[in-house]
């Protein structure tokens, strides 16, 4: 008996445990990715709001949980606690129903939801409402008198209906199950059989009937929403299956055990190994399967530009070059913040692509997309993006990431009032509420906008001329940039990296000139570079020209690329690539502005 | 009399209806100005008690100034059947008291800084007061000292506006789009009943909401998506109707009822969006093509005219002239685009309907041309009365909702003579208008408080056809504005509602086939 216990505690530990380092070492960025998208508002209002809809008491639950993912640890152990909860209720409601009998099926919607909340549609909320559900089941067992359990579960349908939205069904059948058990196990409960079947009966029918009334005089929801609530899964056109699973995968570990206890011990004990075993091998298949690791990779790079995080976005680089869209941006973008784009980009594999996020009208925009713009001075563009994060988020709620960068550039172009009704939302927030008061003080304030350290720079750095946004135009739009004011660096080094990825030198020539006006202490490498390759295609070196000094270590290194490449490397880009890979003569040679070699 | 009674004066009459029992003794004993002296010590006394009893104003400084009421109700004309004009103090006061004065009768409502005016009396004294006006005091309370402002007016027009209000809720964005619904607002009230919200309908985008003269009982909108279409109600029968037949550019876009409601105008358009790089612009709109079309609703049948889908030039916002025997509509010849789009300026022209025919008339008039004018016109709509034609003018293009410049202008159709409503325009886009079925108010959607959420305000037009100063759609929360993220979009007024809502429109989109035109 004690063994049972210890393995018992020790399975237990050893799953909360588990979940505690998989959300906070392998998976913790999606994490932080769920408190961006929503906008949790602390007042009553909200709170108010939320509860106006069948479902929103767990939609305000998540919510609120989630606001503190913006702490990875935090995050790890909500999560963690959440679903340990859902397990260690239906273990409970096992032990309530069966006596203390350890069961490997407990996991079973625990595990399920784990895999669930690995994708980003799914909610905290939902996750809360199936443990609240099943502590309510719980609960409902702890009353001895099968009378007063019928009243419970009869008022219990409509209340957990109204405040935890589809997950009521969880309750309801769990509860059908539960007098099945008691009924058919014990021989005491709902008597006589009639009572049952009329409980069972009266259960289904209120089950179905409130969702319907809520439809036709309530709510303002399709049908399928008004039975499931918004509290589980963003697209309200759809309810997935593996929802509707776990739902019915309580009471069918109810009934399944009960089945199971009518087996002999050594039944018993064979099933439960084999049971475990199927366990362990679902977990090690859903971790391999369900998380989407370079998802998570692309997440962390948008986190840390969230974060302006500039150098551990280079640090993450150094380590393993991006793949993802988002991870590339993030990189080009991180390199011309810090002013490496014209030092170091060429040891990061770039390519012609790697500098914006097109924009497409389908999906939701990429929180990302507008960081560049924001930065290089397209404020427009990037206020744009922003609230194209915003309105094409699925489920209607906005991302507060999106809203406080739609605020910043509302208080840069100068449109108070509109900023004003962003940062009122953003002061209802917890955990934004100080950034929110602090940008307030620059609102009508134009001089103090104006010595902001980055806001007076974006300000002053937008374009004066009038052109459209043309995704595919984007080295005009950054000359026109540039031309509103010529010392925007960054815009700059984005078009001249822009030229040499095309490997455009006469543009890049063309535009060599305004390097004086940029205040670099030398010749960028990048630059020297392509000075040093274009010198080589020239018999004469134009005067012109010889106002760009060229290091020595530049021309030694042209001279042994040169050697190396007329000897054999010209046929042999992997030797190449493992001396002069991060030049700009090895891009030229090896590799094209799509990526390809 | 000196200040001080003034003084006095107001501040008893303003408490009068709180504490009406004190309220009028005070006033009985103020009034009786013969004795005013002798009964000098009893005011005083009861001023001081009513004072103590009310914690109303007192040591009140008087200011020159209007209050700074948000939304912007000074002087301002209204119709007898409008919702009170709920409104807040911008300058952020503690307390504010109000009373509204007319011949007879009088409120007086508290507040914190804002007041919400009861529905019932605020009804009785607009209308005793019709073809009157009222007189608005306001007294505030700010950092613990009062302030009595200078009085304004709402001046009370018998000439009713239509009751319902229909508009579009959605956020100010660019290309996407989150939630939408099209809303009527009881406008004698605060009641709003949702029409269609396409949370129901897939997420659909719908537009253009309007009625038919000016009844509940005809209207359309477009319901954009895979099971869309235009739908129609007539009587609350409702249609699911693909407006697109071969060889049109497009579905129906802009568009407007001919007043048998047999037959509807609209153009088809190819619409492109650009987003504008300099700070102080925000989207350009414009069509690459564009045609004009009239449906027979009756037959399913397009009527149209090969010099109304003339490739060189552009045609659009297309409406009928109140006895139906016109087409308005604005018309701008081909340009390159976006290159030239400063050059794309839009005339006002009308072709001759016949509608027993079902025909289309062959000569084109021009009634406001463009070159000339040197502007670009939108958003046609005749007045019903047949007197008047009101649009919208930009600096160029067709989409003045971004055009900060947009302004609505008044043509009087029987001497051609302009106004150009300097009175009703703001400092942003004035736009998408609609008028009452009296040709005495009209509607217009306005950005003039921050350029981009767009709001509904009223405009009086009296018999000389002068225009008076515009008042917003008034809120029972009159803060509703500030916290709103959603514009108000084409409002569209009717004098009776409309007898469907969203769940039929759900249940039409999802259920019901479209029938094709031909």
């Amino acid at each position: 008996m004690n063994l049972k216990k210890y393995i018992s505690s020790f399975v237990s530990t050893a799953f909360f445990a588990m979940l505690v380092v998989f959300w906070e070492f392998f998976y913790p960025n999606h994490l932080i990715q769920k408190e961006q998208m929503q906008l949790f508002m602390t007042d009553w209002d909200y709170f108010i709001q939320h509860l106006s809809v069948p479902g929103g008491f767990a939609t305000y639950l998540g919510e609120f949980f989630t606001q503190f993912f913006l702490f990875t640890m935090a995050g790890a152990w909500i999560v963690s606690i959440v679903l340990f909860s859902i397990y260690f209720g239906v273990k409970c409601l096992l032990r309530r129903l069966f006596g203390s009998r350890f069961s490997l099926l407990a996991f079973v919607p625990a595990i399920a939801y784990l895999f669930l909340l690995c994708n980003d549609f799914y909610y905290l909320s939902g996750a809360i409402a199936v443990s609240l559900s099943v502590w309510a089941v719980v609960g409902y067992l702890k009353i001895k008198s099968p009378a007063s359990r019928a009243v419970v579960g009869f008022v219990g349908i409509p209340f957990l209906y109204w405040f935890l939205g589809g997950a009521y069904v969880l309750f309801g059948i769990s509860v059908i199950a539960s007098e099945l058990v008691i009924r058919f196990s014990k021989e005491s409960g709902l008597n006589p059989m009639k009572s049952l079947v009329l409980y069972i009966a009266a259960c289904m029918i209120w089950g179905v009937a409130i969702p319907l009334f809520a439809h036709r005089f309530l709510l303002l929801d399709t049908l399928l929403q008004s039975f499931a609530s918004s509290a589980y899964y963003k697209f309200t056109l759809a309810f997935p299956i593996y929802l509707k699973l776990i739902f019915a995968s309580v009471p069918a570990i109810i009934l399944l055990h009960f089945v199971f206890l009518k087996l002999s011990e050594k039944i018993r004990l064979i099933m439960q190994l084999g049971f475990g075993l199927m366990l362990i091998g679902t977990l090690f298949l859903g971790f391999k399967k369900v998380p989407v690791f370079a998802e998570e990779k692309e997440m962390m790079y948008s986190n840390l530009v969230n974060k302006q995080d500039w150098t551990e976005i280079i640090k993450q680089a150094e380590r393993e070059l991006p793949k993802g869209q988002q991870e590339k941006l993030a990189l080009t973008l991180a390199l011309g913040r810090t002013g490496q784009l014209s030092s170091r980009l060429f040891a990061f594999s770039p390519t012609q692509s790697d500098f914006f996020i097109p924009y497409k009208v389908h999906g939701m925009a990429p929180l990302i997309a507008n960081e560049p713009y924001f930065y290089l001075g397209f404020v427009n563009f990037s206020q744009m993006l922003a609230m194209e994060s915003i309105d094409s988020s699925p489920d209607a709620v906005m991302p507060v990431r999106a809203v406080k960068r739609y605020a910043e550039t509302c208080i840069i172009t100068g449109q108070y009032d509109v900023a004003v009704r962003f940062l009122t939302l953003l002061k209802r927030t917890l955990f934004y509420r100080n950034w929110a008061t602090k940008a307030s003080e620059y609102l009508y304030n134009d001089e103090k906008v104006k010595a902001h350290p980055l806001w007076g720079k974006l300000r002053a750095s937008q374009p004066k001329d009038e052109f459209y946004y043309q995704s595919d135009q984007m080295d005009a739009m950054l000359f026109l940039l540039l031309r509103s004011n010529s010392q925007n660096r960054m815009a700059y080094e984005y078009l001249m990296s822009s030229y040499l990825l095309q490997k455009d030198l006469d543009k890049f020539l063309e535009f060599l000139p305004l390097v004086k006006s940029m205040n670099y202490p030398e010749l960028p490498l990048v630059f020297q570079e392509a000075l040093a390759y274009t010198r080589t295609l020239l018999t004469d070196w134009p005067d012109a020209l010889k106002a760009y000094p060229i290091s020595d270590n530049v021309s030694k290194r042209i001279e042994l690329y040169a050697n190396a490449f007329n000897s054999g490397g010209n046929k042999n880009a992997a030797a190449m690539k493992q001396s002069f890979g991060s030049t700009y003569w090895y891009y030229v040679h090896f590799s094209e502005p799509n990526g390809k070699n | 009399m000196n200040h001080r009674v003034k003084i006095l004066r107001e501040v008893v009459v303003a408490n009068q209806n709180v504490r009406d029992f004190l309220g009028n003794m005070a006033m009985k004993l103020l009034c009786e100005t013969s004795c005013f002296s002798l009964c000098n010590s009893v005011v005083k006394m009861m001023f001081v008690f009513v004072l103590y009893s009310c914690g109303g104003p007192e040591n009140v400084k008087i200011s020159l100034e209007y209050p700074p009421v948000y939304p912007d109700y000074i002087n301002v004309s209204i119709p007898q059947n409008i919702a009170p004009l709920n409104f807040l103090l911008r300058n952020h006061p503690e307390k504010i008291q109000v009373s509204i004065k007319g011949k007879a009768d009088s409120i007086m409502v508290r507040g914190n800084h804002k007041i919400e005016i009861p529905q019932e009396k605020w009804s009785s004294l607009l209308s005793e007061n019709a073809n009157d006006s009222l007189l608005v005091k306001v007294f505030a309370q700010v950092n613990a000292e009062w302030i009595l402002y200078k009085s304004f007016k709402w001046y009370v027009k018998a000439d009713k506006v239509d009751s319902y209000l229909s508009y579009r809720l959605i956020e100010p964005g660019y290309e996407v789009w989150n939630k939408i619904q099209i809303a009527e607002r009881n406008v004698e009230n605060f009641d709003q009943r949702i029409l269609a919200d396409n949370n129901l309908t897939s997420g659909s985008c719908m537009n253009c909401h309007i009625h038919g003269n000016h009844d509940g009982k005809l209207s359309m909108f477009h319901l954009r998506g895979e099971k869309g279409g235009t739908i129609l109600n007539k009587n609350g029968q409702l249609r699911k109707i693909n407006t697109r037949a071969k060889g049109m550019l497009s579905n129906a876009v802009y568009g407007d009822f001919h007043p048998s409601g047999r037959y509807g105008v609209f153009s088809t358009n190819i619409i492109i969006p650009e987003l504008h790089a300099n700070r102080s612009e925000r989207l350009e709109v414009y069509d690459t093509a564009s045609d004009l079309v009239v449906i027979d609703f009756d037959s399913d049948k397009v009527i149209t005219k090969p010099f109304l889908s003339d490739s060189t030039t552009f045609e659009t916002f297309p409406v009928f002239s109140a006895d139906g025997k016109w087409i308005y509509f604005c018309s701008a010849p081909k340009v390159t685009l976006p290159d030239s789009i400063k050059s794309l300026k839009y005339s006002i022209c009308k072709v001759a309907f016949d509608a027993e025919k079902g025909e289309i008339g062959n000569n084109v008039d021009t009634l406001w041309n463009a070159r000339k004018m040197g502007g670009s016109v939108c958003h046609l709509k005749a007045s019903p009365d047949g007197n008047y034609l009101l649009y919208t003018v930009v600096d160029y293009g067709t989409f003045p909702i971004w055009h900060r410049e947009a302004d609505l202008q008044l043509m009087n159709l029987k001497t051609g003579e302009i106004d150009k409503l300097n009175q009703v325009n703001g400092p942003n886009s004035d736009s998408y208008h609609s008028w009452s079925s009296n040709s005495r108010w009209f509607v217009f959607a306005s950005k003039r408080d921050d350029g981009i959420y767009g709001k509904p305000y009223f405009c009086y037009i009296d018999a000389s056809g002068k225009a008076h100063k515009p008042f917003v759609l008034p809120q029972r929360d009159p803060e509703a504005y500030d916290y709103m993220l959603k514009s108000f979009n084409i409002p569209d007024l009717s004098a009776t509602p409309v007898p469907f809502d969203a769940k039929d429109i759900e249940k039409v989109y999802w259920v019901q086939a479209a029938e094709q035109v031909k």
